[in-house]
């Protein structure tokens, strides 16, 4: 372990300022990470924060547009526009975070196994992963969606789902170039167990690419629960979800465009900031290596 | 040889602005090219003689290099400042330029033919059959076999020798003026190398060229070139013609790139030596003679001024304040 | 890539789905209250009883032959659904290729050529804000803009009902997602392509900048971009179904959205294989491509 550990504080002691010194330079990235802690403390705060009760009926003010007494207009229950898109960015965050965390572990674990072992393991993984890609994502989703059934749970293991291979991918490349350097093989040659040479050396060194890989997949995951309960096959109403506030909000485009139009203008916001980060973090670490 | 010099640079001067730094590349070069002449520039890599020849098309790096001060004449116009669309009618029509390594320098997915006359289309005027029949001609003097076949090939399809025989034939398409042959043979094999050479030479004596050929390989000039200028940190250190500067060479650094060259008319008295340590941070600036570090010869002098180039004698110049002469031998 | 392991892979997969199915065949075929003994000779002739490998390939030879089963609801055979609607996804898809490409690679072009110039940092940002608005909510915006303030273009419907003009709001909508994409892999590209050797000769034969550019290293850049291009065929159809939902367009995406609103999973399995199966086929296309288009391959 001293070698190994010694080797890891030494770069991590080196790198960390640095990558953290270029992102601060980037001024996209810092306002991208501003709005995307926003969005985060709207989520966690939406119960406290919102105007009205998000599920609180006011039939004598239906659809009525943006006021001072409605910011954000109502919708057709005279509900309080600007406290559902609130609420529902605590969904659609959840759902989001949460399907990328279980893609995250889920791709990482197979990626490691695959890169790891080799063999026919690497192969059988790696070939299960082309077919999930084979699928266009939304495709795939909707058909899944349309089997289990709609609801939050389903959705978050969707978003898992798509994005497995990508993480796989990923760790078993790195976890085959790191595997390969003289470090590693000083472990393995004092006779380190195989376990602690994959969680102790080869793991930590694969987090970067990860980290970057998953800021990117973060906003994908948002359109993605989007797309769904747009599509009615994923959050369900009452719950408020920024998908399903843009299709029940569409259905009054024309005598209530402001229902279609916030809703969107949220999503976009919280996947541009999530975007932002992600190619700021990119450019920071550095950890492209060429063309996806 | 009279009247006006195809090529007069004087007292250039180029930055190269890195990120972290900028390197003062050129630092007051001056040389003539007389018309039909071949002046051929020696230096180790980082001596300044690449950074000046791209300089004369305009083809420094963008937003990195820069010409600082100094003249660049051909053919009597200012090349210094001129605007692109000038430095186009000169690029490839009065001076062209044949560069290191062919195979990168070939647009990998354009028929060689095609990457021929559309220097011909540019500045002759030609187009259709009239450029494929003058670039077959073209292809044939430089000689590739049956140019006819192999207008339509890519330059992967070539062995490298053939591939820089087609550099040559774009170059001289057009009929410059002023041949600049950029390394042109470091890139190839020995028994290659002698090859190109010689069709260099042969391409010089019939199209009665003016030829600037630079390379860090004093043998190699000295094949085709008249006269010799060594480039030491950003400007010429020695210049003369090739009999002179490789039988008297009387400056240290010159001496020490004859010793690393092997001679079988000279008896083997010392071993082969290189040059030792490195050429100097051209990013700092400079105190005293850049070659000092280096020099065995180096005096006290040395140390606190450049010297500036002087005339030795028989149109050979040195800038050294010790001059020594070789017979003195390696101190 | 693999074409047929993948292919039989993919198959697999939607077996496996069509298993997951909720509602048995069976019983909704007979009504309510069937025997058993009917139920059992129904499986029994359906193949039902037979193991999971058996019924695989029973099913793969069907679907090899083209039946990919009857909808539950329209009461046609999927496949000639699938085929009906297929033309206008194909017209959508390539009609918004081509504006993502037409819009795309003179940006990145220029973004590259003009490196942090007013057109680099414009073409960033926009398309960063391209890469990140949802399609659908694009699609309704336009439909705000150009169909219902200023009436242009018809807020939706079929090619048959409108003619081409009801292709255009649907194809923009979904390139605006691809124009950012070709924007940064062009100017990614073209930065790389700039900065070789023969781009240098090029410029030393004395040919004009735009030449330059356009022919010697964008000719490079765009073999890359076909790669890309390819890439983004899965992303396209997945943009197509929410792309045509919100214009009610009759292809594929708007058949599965139907489909999937009617529980119909005949239908759904359907579509979702003959996506995939198109995605791989695009995907060979596009490599085979990349060998015509790049000597260097071609004669190896």
């Amino acid at each position: 372990m001293p070698l190994g550990l010694a080797v890891r504080r030494a770069a991590s002691l080196a790198a960390r300022p640095a990558w953290v010194r270029r992102f601060a330079r980037n001024r996209l990235g810092l306002l991208g990470a501003f709005g995307i802690a926003v969005f985060l403390a709207v989520g966690i705060l939406a119960p406290y924060i919102e105007p009205r009760p998000y599920a609180e009926f006011d039939l004598a003010h239906r659809l009525v547009g943006p006021s001072t007494a409605h910011l954000l207009g109502t919708d057709q229950f005279g509900r309080d526009q600007l406290s559902r898109i609130l609420y529902g960015a605590r969904i659609s965050l959840t759902v989001a975070l949460a399907g990328t965390s279980i893609g995250t572990v889920v791709g990482m674990l197979l990626g490691a196994l695959a890169g790891y072992i080799g063999g026919w393991v690497d192969e059988a993984v790696m070939r299960a992963m082309d077919i999930v890609l084979a699928f266009p994502q939304i495709v795939l989703a909707i058909a899944v969606a349309a089997l289990l059934g709609p609801s939050i749970i389903n959705v978050i293991w969707i978003i898992g789902l798509l994005i497995v291979p990508q993480f796989a991918r990923v760790t078993r490349g790195s976890v085959i170039a790191v595997m390969g350097l003289e470090y590693v093989t000083a472990a393995r040659t004092v006779g380190q167990h195989e376990r602690a040479i994959l969680f102790g050396h080869v793991l930590p060194n694969v987090l970067g690419p990860l980290v970057v890989l998953a800021s990117l997949t973060i906003p994908n995951a948002i359109i993605t629960e989007a797309a769904l309960s747009f599509l009615g096959v994923g959050v369900q109403l009452p719950t408020p979800s920024w998908g399903n506030l843009l299709s029940g909000g569409n259905t009054f485009l024309l005598q209530a465009p402001w229902l279609t139009i916030f809703p969107g203008i949220a999503i976009t916001l919280a996947v541009l900031s999530f975007n932002v980060v992600g190619d700021g973090l990119r450019d920071a670490l550095d950890t492209s290596g060429g063309h996806e | 040889m009279s009247g006006e010099p195809t090529l007069a640079v004087s007292d250039l001067a180029i930055d190269l602005a890195l990120p972290d730094r900028t390197i003062h590349a050129v630092r007051g070069l001056s040389y003539d090219l007389a018309r039909g002449e071949a002046l051929g520039i020696v230096g180790e890599s980082g001596s300044g003689k690449t950074t000046s020849a791209l300089a004369l098309l305009g083809l420094l790096p963008k937003g990195v290099g820069r010409v600082v001060h100094g003249s660049m004449r051909f053919e009597g116009r200012e090349l210094v400042g001129a605007s692109t669309r000038e430095l186009q009618s000169v690029r490839g029509a009065g001076i062209a330029m044949v560069f290191q390594d062919p195979l990168a320098s070939l647009n990998p997915v354009m028929p060689i033919g095609r990457q021929i006359s559309e220097a011909l289309g540019a500045h002759k005027g030609l187009s259709g059959a009239a450029a494929r029949t003058r670039t077959i001609d073209l292809l044939a003097m430089v000689g590739i076999a049956s140019p006819k076949r192999r207008v339509e090939d890519y330059p992967h399809q070539f062995s490298g020798g053939m591939r820089q025989r087609v550099m040559l034939a774009m170059a001289l398409s057009c009929e410059p003026a002023l041949l600049v042959a950029d390394e042109p043979t470091t890139a190839l094999d020995v028994t290659i190398q002698a090859q190109i050479l010689d069709l260099l030479n042969r391409l010089r004596r019939e199209l009665r060229m003016t030829v600037l050929i630079i390379s860090h390989d004093l043998g190699v000039v000295a094949d085709v070139a008249d006269r010799v200028a060594v480039m030491y940190a950003g400007r010429i250190v020695e210049i003369g013609s090739t009999n002179e500067v490789i039988d008297r060479p009387r400056h240290p650094y010159t001496i020490g790139l004859l010793q690393s060259i092997p001679r079988l008319d000279r008896p083997r008295t010392s071993e082969l030596s290189s040059i030792e340590g490195g050429p100097p941070d051209l990013s700092k600036p400079l105190r005293g003679c850049p070659f000092r570090p280096r020099c065995a010869w180096a005096i006290q002098r040395c140390e606190d001024t450049d010297p500036s180039l002087e005339p030795v004698g028989g149109g050979h110049s040195v800038a050294c304040w010790v001059k020594p002469h070789q017979p003195d031998a390696v101190p | 890539m693999l074409l047929v392991p993948v292919l039989l892979g993919v198959s697999i997969a939607v077996f496996l789905l069509v298993h997951l199915a909720p509602g048995d065949p069976v019983t909704s075929q007979l009504g309510l209250y069937p025997s058993p003994q009917t139920v059992a000779r129904l499986r029994h002739s359906l193949g039902l009883d037979d193991p999971l490998p058996v019924q695989y390939i029973i099913w793969l030879g069907r679907v090899l032959h083209g039946d990919l089963g009857n909808s539950l609801y329209a009461h046609a055979p999927v496949t000639d659904l699938i085929l009906q609607r297929f033309p206008t996804t194909l017209a959508l898809t390539v009609a918004s290729t081509i504006f993502a490409l037409v819009i795309g690679i003179p940006l990145g072009v220029v973004s590259a050529t003009h490196r942090d110039g007013i057109v680099d940092h414009i073409g960033l940002i926009l398309s960063m804000i391209g890469v990140s608005i949802p399609v659908f909510w694009l699609g309704f915006l336009l439909i705000l803009a150009l169909a219902v303030s200023i009436q242009i273009f018809p807020p939706g419907g079929s090619i048959s009902t409108y003619g081409p003009i009801a292709l255009v709001l649907p194809s923009v909508t979904l390139g605006a997602s691809f124009v950012g994409v070709v924007v940064r892999f062009t100017r990614a590209t073209m930065l790389e392509v700039l900065g070789q050797d023969y781009v240098r000769t090029a410029r030393a034969k004395g040919l004009s900048e735009m030449r330059v550019n356009y022919e010697h290293a964008l000719g490079n850049a765009l073999i890359p971009l076909t790669t890309v291009v390819g890439l983004q065929v899965g992303l396209l159809l997945s943009g197509a179904v929410l792309t045509e939902t919100v214009f009610s367009l009759p292809g594929l995406g708007l058949l599965m959205t139907d489909a999937v609103a009617a529980r119909d999973y005949p239908l759904i399995l359907g579509s979702v294989l003959a996506v995939a199966v198109l995605v791989v086929l695009v995907n060979l296309a596009v490599d085979l491509l990349y060998g015509v288009l790049d000597p260097r391959i071609r004669y190896d």
